[in-house]
């Protein structure tokens, strides 16, 4: 078994978010159709393509070198914040997570930029507090492990399954991982929607 | 030890020794055969513990060995036959690259001693001061009596600057660097953990969510910890009394790229009270002179989905 549909509908919804963080909209676009060669309805391709593609406030400017001025890092970073407070409107927090990660890195002395992101990081962990339920359960790996190569694992998810064993609860992951509660809850959950681990009950 | 060097050192009235990298006593000039009665012959040889008696040998040995390992100078204080010394202990490295030393000891004045002295009596106040603000601080909770836990913190902040200034004069008076005596670091973790630990309880009790976000580990930050504490607390406080019943506060700190080096960013973000609205403008100002005394950034905002956020930016030490 290889990387589920559910699990590359959701890598290539967050591949497409960080290449339009990084203003490679043509890649983003292509990321965002491929999830609708796949899923024709997906709500949040159908949304982020539309906003990429869409009128000329929130389309990100084709700016050419001899048009690169001083203000364009702050039109930048103006038009992912108006985009990511559009997707914490539509209550896409992990779409508005990235793009405002996106907004600091252009503008790293925009410290309040920083907040939103920690404000969306909490809303989150109750997100996944209420998804994964009780943490004292002990998450399992549900493929074989010569199948891992499939899903083209970022390092940290790659290090969470690694203490993934059926008897190590939650609870235990994260304090063992060394992660803040956050990253660990995002990606048990993100294993949990790929398919790879389950919550034993 | 060369002829040369040992006969220039023999017209020098200040007791001077010498130490080989072995711990030993290489040479000791005729100053400290007289101030210390021994005789270079009776001590060539022996370890350099030998020469110091009680706490002063301790001390010296501690120098010793960090002036070699450092391969830097170190000052530092002894007191000997109930003389006081201001000591200097520097690495001299030999031919084999292995490292000696050369002690220095400068009779102290009798002022400088009951400087000493003075200092560590306005210390012992100073801490007794500090208990006693800890209990006012302790009785101080709750709505009603915010303003006085206010002024009792500001009491806290104050003291904190006195002993930080004790300590320095300490220092001047001993002769060490101020730098080395004022260790500028702190571990957020730990600062962040205590500050919500002493939330938590009043959290509960009004039945409000404190989320903390942080890893188990993060770089040491330049400052003082004890403010970053004292600020945190405040931010706390703000938001829990402007709370309603459903609030979620969430204090995170994660590590954040800054210029050329590396910075931790530190927010609470919840419901509250809105910077410049009466009373709280105190709170938020105490909050800023805090950060700010500490070389940090902050700003305080409208969060996205309502409510107030601060963000604190430190660096990397």
């Amino acid at each position: 078994m290889g990387e589920s549909e559910a699990a590359k509908i959701q890598r290539l919804i967050r591949d497409g978010l960080d290449r339009f963080g990084t203003n490679d909209v043509s890649q983003a676009i292509a990321c965002w159709d491929e999830v609708l060669a796949i899923d024709p309805q997906n709500a949040k391709a159908l949304d982020y393509l539309e906003a990429a593609r869409g009128d000329g406030e929130t389309k990100p400017p084709d700016v050419g070198p001899d048009d690169a001025g001083d203000e364009e890092p702050e039109r930048e970073v103006t038009r992912l914040l108006e985009q990511a407070q559009k997707l914490l409107g539509n209550d896409d927090l992990e779409g508005a997570l990235s793009l405002f990660h996106a907004a600091a890195n252009r503008d790293p002395d925009r410290i309040e930029i920083e907040s939103y992101i920690d404000m969306v990081r909490g809303r989150l962990v109750q997100r996944y507090r209420d998804r994964v339920g009780d943490t004292g359960v002990a998450p399992r790996m549900v493929i074989d492990p010569s199948e891992v190569t499939g899903f083209d694992l970022a390092a940290d998810v790659g290090f969470m399954l690694s203490l993934v064993d059926g008897k190590t609860s939650i609870d235990e992951l994260i304090a063992l991982s060394g992660m803040d509660v956050f990253e660990a809850l995002r990606i048990l959950n993100e294993l949990v929607a790929a398919g790879i681990a389950e919550l034993e009950s | 030890m060369s002829t040369a060097a040992g006969s220039l050192l023999t017209y020098i009235d200040t007791p001077v020794v010498v130490g080989d990298p072995d711990g030993r006593v290489a040479y000791v000039n005729p100053a400290f055969e007289k101030g210390f009665s021994v005789d270079l012959e009776g001590v060539m040889g022996q370890p350099l513990a030998h020469l110091f008696d009680g706490g002063a040998r301790e001390f010296v040995l501690a120098s010793v060995a960090e002036a070699c390992e450092l391969g830097e100078t170190v000052r530092f204080r002894i007191r000997q036959g109930g003389v006081g010394f201001g000591a200097i202990a520097s690495p001299i490295v030999a031919e084999d690259a292995r490292v000696g030393v050369a002690l220095l000891l400068v009779e102290l004045a009798a002022t400088d001693e009951r400087s000493l002295t003075l200092c560590r009596e306005m210390t012992e106040c100073l801490d007794d001061l500090g208990r006693i603000l800890d209990e006012m601080l302790e009785q101080t909770g709750g709505r009603r009596a915010e303003r006085y836990r206010a002024l009792v913190e500001d009491g806290v902040r104050a003291l904190g600057r006195a002993h930080k200034w004790s300590g320095e004069l300490e220092s001047v008076i001993s002769g060490k660097p101020a730098s080395a005596a004022t260790p500028s670091r702190f571990d957020p973790v730990a600062v962040l953990r205590d500050a919500a630990a002493r939330a938590r309880p009043e959290f509960e009790s009004a039945g409000l969510s404190l989320e903390v976000l942080v890893p188990a580990q993060l770089p040491e930050l330049r400052g003082d910890g004890g403010l970053l504490e004292l600020a945190l607390s405040h931010l706390l406080r703000i938001h829990r009394v402007g709370a309603n019943d459903t609030s979620l506060v969430t204090m995170s700190a994660r590590i954040r790229p800054r210029g050329d080096g590396t910075s931790v960013v530190i927010s609470v973000i919840g419901s509250g009270a809105v910077e410049g609205d009466a009373p709280e403008e105190d709170a938020f100002s105490t909050v800023r002179s805090l950060v700010e005394e500490i070389g940090g950034e902050i700003r305080i905002s409208d969060a996205p989905l309502g409510g107030r956020a601060t963000v604190i930016r430190l660096m990397v030490a």
